[in-house]
């Protein structure tokens, strides 16, 4: 029990490490992506269809590309921003964007959501573009932005593990090397098991979080 | 106050043309509550709606204390649109922000101190008569309420003129006359100009001063409400006044019957 919880503890905590820096990067990469994307559309504030289709496209196909063949492309971007292609850090930088264009449209839709009357009445009271993505978009869209962020971190959990056996370690890693390769049957199960709590814990948090603060 | 000159707007949707306003000309003066009557589709919304350029219009002039406002860069038109505010049928308020929230909402953007948000906000809940209702959120009030709401938001920053596009539209009968009351009261303490449209003719001979008829893009009369009332020229204007008795017959008739 305790061989397992020595293997088991320090991949899950690479899992961890991956999932939260990756959730943060593509968050940070993707938000404003997906604002600028509901901005830009022909009937948004900014109205910049073309822009807008253009990252449009490069977002779709982004997201067309099966993940595993993302990652291997783009380990070696990893080199250039961490300095090396193996291990959790490397992982982030892969993991990061290849959520990001699922954080810009899970974005977009959870703000495309919004009222467009209440937009209406915030420009009619005189509000500027920047005070009306802040104060009336992201806070209107909040349960939406808040779902959709957990879909994205219980798909980076995912993903995690398949970045993983490709060089970033963690839990996925755990498996394929103790489970697979090994034949160590109860390791893989842990894995499993982790993988489904971590999940559903992440799920029903998101869920609780995005009821409570729903006023709607 | 208000002067509108030769006022065009048209729509292109997948190629067919609607001529929404086709040349409107009109004076609105400081003080009035002036009432736009019309069909659905005559094009109120769309006129009121270039009032504050939620829609731009394509031709003319819309005149706003000496100041053409077609004419306003972005800033200008923001500064512009925290003197002229708007209420909707709707209301749309911010869900995800409770009543306090809401009035306080265009005096944040307006960079305005925390304690004189607090001061003002109390005192707007005040004159709409729901103060204490400031940590509630919309869906849990009544339409009424959430009106009062969305006209304390709209008088937080001392507009001129308030906007009303059917703001009774979604109401009781009961309410109504409420809301209308309070807005007639706030045309008469703040000196406050009302422009509304509606489709009620009730609405507009309880409150309005002046009324002007649209058909089709077109102002086809205007003036003050009793002389245009007594002698009514168009079309529209007579059917509206022959079903507004036609109601009023029906429900004596079954107030007699209760
Ligand atoms: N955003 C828009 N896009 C296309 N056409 C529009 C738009 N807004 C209004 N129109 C058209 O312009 C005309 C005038 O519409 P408007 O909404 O001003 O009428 P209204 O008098 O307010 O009607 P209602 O009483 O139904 O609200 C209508 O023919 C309508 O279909
Ligand atoms: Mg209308």
């Amino acid at each position: 029990m305790s061989e397992i919880l020595k293997l088991v503890l320090p991949s899950f905590l690479d899992t961890l490490y991956m999932v939260v820096f990756s959730t943060l990067f593509s968050i940070l990469l993707g938000a404003p992506l997906g604002i600028f994307l509901v901005l830009s559309d022909k009937e948004g504030l900014l109205k910049m269809p073309k822009l807008n289709s253009i990252i449009g496209s490069i977002i779709n196909i982004t997201r067309s590309i099966p993940f595993i063949i993302l990652i291997i492309l783009l380990f070696p971007l990893s080199r250039v921003i961490v300095g090396t292609t193996i291990g959790k850090e490397a992982a982030v930088v892969p993991l990061s964007i290849a959520a990001a264009p699922f954080v810009a449209r899970v974005v977009e839709s959870a703000l495309k959501d919004v009222n467009k009357g209440v937009i209406e009445a915030a420009v009619s009271l005189g509000a500027s573009t920047p005070q009306i993505v802040f104060k009336v978009l992201i806070k209107e869209a909040l349960p939406g932005l808040i779902l959709g962020i957990t879909l994205t971190i219980v798909n980076i959990i995912g993903y995690s593990a398949m970045a993983g056996v490709i060089g970033g370690g963690g839990i996925g890693d755990l498996a394929v090397r103790y489970g697979y390769q090994r034949f160590r049957t109860d390791i893989l199960i842990v894995t499993v098991i982790i993988l489904i709590l971590l999940v559903e814990i992440t799920q029903r948090t998101g869920n609780y979080f995005a009821k409570k603060i729903d006023r709607r | 106050m208000i002067e509108i000159k030769d006022l065009k707007k048209s729509y292109l949707i997948n190629g067919n043309k609607t001529e929404a306003l086709k040349g409107i000309n009109l004076k609105i003066e400081k003080g009035q509550v002036f009432g736009i009557i019309g069909k659905s589709g005559a094009g109120k919304s769309t006129l009121l709606r270039c009032l504050n350029l939620l829609e731009t219009p394509d031709e003319g002039e819309i005149i706003v204390e000496g100041r053409d406002i077609t004419k306003f860069n972005k800033r200008e038109l923001r500064e512009y649109r925290k003197n002229v505010s708007m209420i909707f049928q709707h209301f749309n308020l911010l869900s995800n922000s409770n009543v306090y929230k809401n009035v306080a909402f265009p005096l944040e953007i307006a960079g305005h101190k925390r304690d004189y948000i607090d001061k003002r906000v109390r005192e707007l809940l005040k004159i709409v008569g729901i103060e204490d209702k400031e940590k509630e959120y919309p869906s849990n009030l009544s339409g009424g309420q959430k009106q009062r709401v969305a006209i304390a938001r709209a008088l937080a920053n001392n507009p001129k003129i308030l906007l009303c596009d059917e703001a009774t539209s979604a109401l009781d009968p009961l309410t109504t006359k409420q809301i209308l009351d309070l807005l007639l009261e706030l045309n008469k303490t703040l000196g406050l100009t009302i422009v509304l449209i509606t489709h009620e003719m009730d609405v507009v001979d309880r409150i309005c001063s002046n009324v002007a008829v649209m058909e089709k893009g077109e102002i086809v009369e205007e003036g003050i409400k009793d002389e245009v009332f007594k002698s009514p020229k168009s079309k529209t204007l007579r059917q509206f006044l022959q079903s507004q008795k036609g109601e009023v017959i029906y429900l004596d008739f079954k107030e007699r019957a209760i």
